[in-house]
């Protein structure tokens, strides 16, 4: 009984035009939106010059310190700024179209910056220049308390040099910091990772779909299956088998997409992906299950149902924007503890950001628990039905 | 009134599909009216950063956390190790800075100590590492010029308070515009969801062989029918509209019923015709009611995608952009991007009223295909 009712549940879904949609299709064009929005985030936040305009009147001419910081600053690859150097009304038109985040101009020797709103990069702007009015500062005090010096011990020779030394000192000097870059920082990939997710929970389609052939109060088939004489564990267990073997092979379709065209990155722990999809998978079979069971109307209707309880546990775990996950998982954890989509998304970002650890585990576990009370909700719902006649 | 009745029903069928969408819009604009508001005045953005200080309770670590503290935004993230790595990943803090044991006692013998920055290598991150540069350095400077603690402090905070006079053009309370325009942003996907997936069940429902004999042997003329039918979509759509436009109320305030308020809401209004019309074509074009879910999500987060509303426009590839103009979303969008930040409503409103303008195209458009293959649809019958 089990070969004959896997083989016919193959081909039952696989000639659902609706289920073949959800769980194959449905995922991969996600996947291709994803890569097309999502290609520029991260470049994004990376740092790039910011563009400002400098008013190049005498004031500014004449002002040897900054002249010589801005030249430095807009040096090299890692420049702090792209600097323009123009009139004061070029400057403004510059600013009102947006060309640059801001303009400095010179007055009585002191820098004035007009920007058109507050943010990151005019934050950036307003600490750099004063930056340079601070070091220069330090530089004039340092060299003048040097000078007092050598003058007191009657040197006069070397004024040029203390004030090169101390301009070393303040605005080239040692700083010290180290800095350290964890491995795996592309936050992107949780969309990836929700996209698994999401795949592995519309496996309850299958599932739903073909308890309905078995349910004697919503199909034809039902009655016929329900009054055969054939075992129902075999019947049962040969849907499942079918649906997995179905489910397994859109997954592995998603998952060469995002690996070979994507170049999503799953971390280096291959069987713990493995695992966590099969379990995730687990989990969306026995959801559909038990939608199947416990809403008692038409197909369309569990279909729907099942797709809002997906979608709404997508955005929670990150898919319509990635900061949402880390915002639950502080403020309303609970949320996602019963959420198997952010199981199986927090289960693959423990495995490419930390390389599995205690985390994957707990997430694994959370998914075997979910499955087995989605499946016991199921049964309580179905034993027990026995029809002497329909 | 029999029409309406019909589709109260079919409304009442799908509540949860409504509810759905509009928790997710409520839910997202509420989490994102917990950012700060920023004003007319230059105030600095400030990242937000990790403070570790291993050498508590010295003097010159004490006046460097304080320094940090003054010019970041310092955050405590409490559950360990892991919180803070899962804090550093999600970018909600943009690095971690640690002053090592014995920092003061370093600083006093004339050396450098060594300050560890942990980060994502954001651009936040590179400005908190200016900032920490500066203020070593400048420590440094008269550390070594042989100044004892308290000097060194004095020296340094005074050297380091200077600052140069900012000037802002913006009059605008950009902050708020800012939320209000997220949240209409937003509620396009909301809108569109809500349209296009009950008016197609809808419109479907009605078209169903049976249904439509029934509907052309009773006594109500076609015409009528189909007046009464067009208009009870209308004042679904509407009433989905005052919904979401009421919500924009209760979490944003009066600024939703400000000019520029309006603006927004006469934006989102047109969108609203637009995806009705959209809606119209698509019951034409579905083969059958099981697809119309695979459609309407394929198409709303399609459109949310590619148009700026899941990801801001501002850093999507501009090819994406330029195939984005398709799609009636994009110049919704648009819309409510120009008109946070316009400095002047009245001279700037001309790009704002052809983004509509576009938008009232698209349902043209949308109408006139749905007529011609409903016409050919039923001639073939």
């Amino acid at each position: 009984m089990f070969k004959h009712n896997y083989i016919y549940s193959l081909r039952l879904m696989l000639r659902n035009k609706q289920l073949v949609f959800w769980t194959m299709a449905f995922p991969l064009i996600m996947a291709m939106l994803f890569n097309m929005a999502l290609s520029n985030v991260e470049s994004s936040e990376k740092t790039e010059p910011v563009r400002i305009a400098v008013v190049n009147d005498d004031n500014f001419k004449n002002n040897q310190i900054y002249k010589e910081a801005f030249n430095e600053l807009s040096k090299g690859d890692d420049r702090v700024f792209d600097i323009k150097y123009t009139d004061a009304d070029n400057a403004k038109k510059l600013l009102s179209d947006e060309e640059i985040t801001g303009y400095i101009a010179f007055k009585n020797f002191k820098p004035e910056i007009t920007i058109n709103r507050n943010g990151i990069k005019e934050t950036i702007m307003t600490y750099v220049v004063n930056e340079i009015t601070c070091q220069s500062n330090v530089m004039i005090k340092l060299a003048f308390n040097k000078l007092s010096d050598e003058i007191s011990n009657g040197n006069y020779n070397n004024i040029q040099k203390i004030f090169e030394e101390q301009s070393q000192k303040a605005f080239n000097g040692e700083d010290g910091i180290k800095t350290v870059t964890p491995k795996n920082m592309s936050f992107v990939m949780i969309e990836y990772y929700s996209l698994i997710a999401m795949s592995c929970m519309y496996s309850g389609l299958f599932t739903l779909t073909l308890m309905n052939y078995l349910m004697a109060n919503i199909s034809a088939v039902g009655k016929r299956s329900t009054v055969s004489s054939a075992r129902k564990s075999g019947m049962i267990f040969g849907s499942f088998g079918a649906a997995f073997t179905i489910q397994l092979f859109g997954l592995l379709l998603l998952y060469l997409l995002l690996i070979f065209g994507i170049r999503a990155d799953f971390g280096s722990n291959v069987p713990y992906v493995i695992l966590i999809s099969l379990l995730g998978s687990a989990a969306g079979l026995s959801l559909g299950t038990a939608i199947a069971v416990l809403v008692k109307k038409s197909e369309n209707a569990k279909f729907t149902v099942l797709i809002a309880v997906v979608m709404a546990g997508c955005f929670l775990s990150g898919m319509m924007g990635i900061t949402m996950k880390n915002v639950i998982d502080k403020n309303a954890p609970v949320l996602n503890k019963i959420n198997p989509e952010a199981m199986i998304t927090d289960g693959l970002y423990s495995i490419y950001y930390y390389n599995s650890n205690e985390r994957f585990i707990v997430d694994a576990v959370s998914l075997v628990i979910f499955s087995a009370v989605m499946l016991l909700i199921s049964l309580r719902g179905l034993r027990r039905q026995r029809y002497d006649s329909i | 009134m029999t029409v309406f009745n019909a589709f109260l029903k079919v409304i009442k069928k799908n509540l949860g599909t409504i509810i759905l969408y509009t928790v997710i819009v409520v839910f997202f604009a509420a989490i994102n009216s917990r950012t700060d508001d920023s004003s007319t005045q230059f105030v600095g953005e400030k990242p937000d950063v990790m403070i570790v200080n291993l050498d508590k309770g010295t003097e010159l670590s004490g006046n460097f956390e304080k320094y940090l503290t003054d010019n970041t935004n310092k955050t405590e993230i409490s559950g360990g190790d892991e919180a803070v790595s899962d804090a550093l990943f999600y970018r909600e803090i943009s690095c971690v800075i640690t002053i090592p044991k014995g920092y003061e006692k370093t600083v006093l013998e004339g050396k450098t100590p060594e300050i560890e920055i942990k980060s994502a290598g954001t651009q936040n991150s590179a400005f908190v590492k200016n900032i920490v540069s500066s203020y070593i350095r400048t420590q440094n400077a008269f550390a070594s010029s042989g100044e004892n603690k308290a000097e060194i402090i004095k020296s340094v905070n005074s050297a380091l308070s200077q600052k140069a006079s900012v000037a802002i053009t913006s009059k605008l309370n950009t902050g708020a515009l800012t939320k209000l325009a997220n949240y209409y942003i937003f509620s396009s996907y909301g809108l569109m969801s809500c349209i296009l997936f009950i008016i197609c069940i809808v419109l479907t429902s009605f078209s169903e062989t049976t249904i439509r004999k029934r509907t052309i042997i009773s006594s109500m003329s076609y015409k009528k029918f189909s007046a009464n039918l067009l208009l009870s979509c209308f004042t679904y759509a509407l009433a989905v509209w005052i919904l979401f436009v009421v919500l924009a109320y209760f979490m944003m305030g009066s600024i939703v019923f400000t000019m520029r308020g309006a603006a927004f809401m006469l934006n989102s209004f047109i969108f609203i015709l637009t995806a009705l019309s959209l809606s119209f074509m698509l019951s034409t074009f579905v083969p059958e009611k099981n697809a119309i879910t695979g459609i309407v999500n394929v198409l709303t987060l399609g459109s949310s995608f590619l148009c700026g509303v899941f990801v801001p426009a501002a850093i999507l590839p501009s090819w994406v952009l330029s195939i984005a103009k398709v799609l009636p979303s994009y110049w919704y969008v648009d819309s409510c991007n120009k008109l946070a930040e316009v400095e002047n409503l009245r001279s700037n409103f001309m790009p704002i009223v052809i983004n509509m303008g576009i938008l009232i195209g698209f349902g043209i458009v949308f109408a006139v295909l749905g007529i011609i293959v409903s016409g050919k649809k039923r001639k073939i019958e």
